[in-house]
């Protein structure tokens, strides 16, 4: 089923999202740290900050609602829908599928942000020392932060059956995510809510952004682990949605 | 002849519209049967019941000699292929690509892709971006898509939609060929003449409900023909008070039975009115459907 997924992605117009938002995150961080550098005195750290600094906040966020519509648009285009549902397939491994390719897209976002930085730290700001492991790290853990929110995308992409509703709310969430990573009063909704767990996931070890984690196991852990078990409820949500979808 | 789908008063309301109402199908094993009825009558309504994508507001459904149900779907549907409203395919990737998905969900071998491409006769065009086929090479990939699991029945709604003449000749071939094979086929359509030589039963929709099923020979009972009686003086056989009307042939007598037939020709003959040839007009299967709804016509 994975397999299917993947052919699917084949000159899908994933690509050019999954491209445009990091390059569009590396410009501008790499703007900001320039024309601040007198400021931002930290090196790669500072850089990197800058750059994830509206990526977390928003673009990576939105990156996955985008993702996941345009996954699930192909979908809903003619009778592709039919072809879906009338294969032998568990409704499980159909939604794992559509979460596992839509995964594969942000991790190519994720990759293009890292390699970006480091072409940009190293070739236009010229930054000093070595390679920051950090950033690789972070990119890796962002992805699997990111998993609960694109399985909720996905869900809603496929219930919807629009391209614009789902983003839409994705919008939303941003939205939310940021005030509850910026308030103190809202903090505790940045730990399930699937945009601010992405903020967060980007923003350890930043500079930007007051209260980031530190890229210790007491940072990382309760991410990654609130990652995994948001993920595992909203796919077994998905599995009971789509059987009353299936049979309508 | 054992049936492949059998229903039993299969209906489904939206809201306070009855799409289908009470329907009882049976399609016998092995052949192509023709759904008939005009756009909105039901036809898609019934086929997506069959394949479990919308849940029949009551009734029942048995395919294979199994009721369909949400635990014995899945397992049903290894035999079935279908094409439903248009026929399915991303169009961002080309045939053979569009092949290899249905391969992978599915399990198919490549021989199965291999088969169902020649079948369809898109071999030649398989590495071509879908979204470049014409509709006729879009309808045939989407038959190819539903016949890549070497189904046993096999259910396409308005396969020939849009097509012209030639590429509706091409497809009627095919299915006659599948059916030939042992492959039972449903398929529906809105239009006479597509159905037409290719069905050997016909189930007959209207306003969603079954007005007809049976063969092409038993829809053809339902009706029947005006009879010609050739005579070089059709005055002589009026003036015996027989109702017809005349015709170039002679008389054209509508709506007579065997019996009445004998009767008039005895009539005829014994006035000594010259009688050169009494035949019945062969009727289009579009007649027959005429006088099956009343002249109320119904494609």
């Amino acid at each position: 089923m994975l397999r299917a997924e993947l052919i699917k992605l084949r000159r899908s117009a994933v690509w050019p999202i999954a491209l445009a938002l990091p390059l569009l995150a590396v410009t501008t961080g790499t703007i900001n740290y320039a024309n601040n550098a007198d400021q931002l005195t930290g090196g790669w750290v500072a850089f990197n900050s800058q750059v994830v600094l509206f990526y977390g906040l928003l673009f990576f966020s939105l990156g996955i609602g985008l993702l996941a519509a345009t996954t699930w648009r192909a979908e809903h285009r003619g009778t592709n829908w039919n072809l879906l549902l009338t294969t032998s397939r568990r409704p499980a491994a159909l939604i794992l599928a559509k979460v596992a390719a839509t995964a594969v897209s942000v991790a190519f976002m994720q990759a293009v942000l890292v390699v970006g930085t480091l072409v940009s730290g190293a070739f236009v700001l010229r930054l000093d020392g070595g390679v920051p492991w950090q950033l690789v790290v972070v990119g890796a853990i962002a992805i699997i932060a990111a998993l609960p929110l694109v399985v909720v995308q996905s869900l809603l992409s496929m219930l919807l059956k629009s391209f614009a509703a789902p983003v839409a709310v994705c919008l939303a969430g941003c939205v939310l995510g940021v005030a509850s990573v910026t308030s103190v009063g809202l903090r505790p909704l940045s730990h399930v809510l699937p945009q601010a767990i992405n903020t967060r996931a980007l923003n350890l070890g930043s500079t930007a952004l007051a209260g980031s984690g530190s890229l210790t196991p007491d940072g990382v852990l309760p991410i990654l682990l609130t990652a995994l078990g948001l993920a595992a409820v909203c796919v077994a949500l998905g599995v009971a949605a789509i059987r009353r979808v299936k049979l309508r | 002849m054992s049936a492949v789908i059998t229903t039993h008063g299969l209906t489904k309301t939206f809201r306070n519209q009855t799409a289908v109402d009470s329907l009882d199908l049976y399609v016998p094993q092995g052949v192509v049967y023709g759904f008939l009825g005009p756009n909105g009558s039901g036809k898609s309504t019934t086929m997506k019941m069959l394949l479990g994508l919308t849940r029949p507001t009551s009734g029942g459904i048995t395919l294979f000699d199994r009721p369909l149900t949400p635990a014995s779907r899945t397992d049903l549907l290894r035999s079935i292929g279908s094409m439903i409203e248009a026929p399915p395919g991303y169009g961002h990737l080309t045939g053979l690509e569009n092949m290899r998905i249905v391969q992978h969900m599915l399990d198919l071998a490549d021989t199965q892709i291999d088969h169902a491409l020649a079948t369809v006769r898109l071999t030649a065009h398989r590495d071509k971006l879908v979204r470049n086929y014409s509709l006729g090479m879009k309808q045939r990939l989407g038959v190819a898509m539903a016949l890549a699991r070497e189904p046993a029945l096999l259910v396409l709604d308005e396969p020939t939609n849009g097509l012209d003449p030639a590429g509706i000749e091409e497809i009627r071939t095919l299915l006659v060929e599948l059916a030939s094979e042992g492959i039972t086929v449903m398929v529906s359509s809105h239009l006479l003449d597509e159905i037409d030589r290719m069905a050997d039963v016909l189930g007959i929709l209207s306003g969603g409900k079954l007005i007809f099923q049976g063969t092409r020979g038993e829809l053809f009972e339902h009706s029947t023909p005006d009879l010609i009686i050739e005579t070089p003086d059709p005055g002589a056989a009026l003036a015996l008070g027989i109702t017809a009307t005349p015709v170039l042939e002679g008389l054209r007598l509508s709506g007579i039975t065997k019996e009445q037939t004998a009767e008039v020709v005895r009539r005829l003959a014994v006035a000594g009115v010259p009688i050169h040839e009494v035949r019945r007009v062969r009727q289009s299967l579009e007649d027959v459907f005429m006088d099956l709804t009343g002249r109320g016509g119904l494609l």
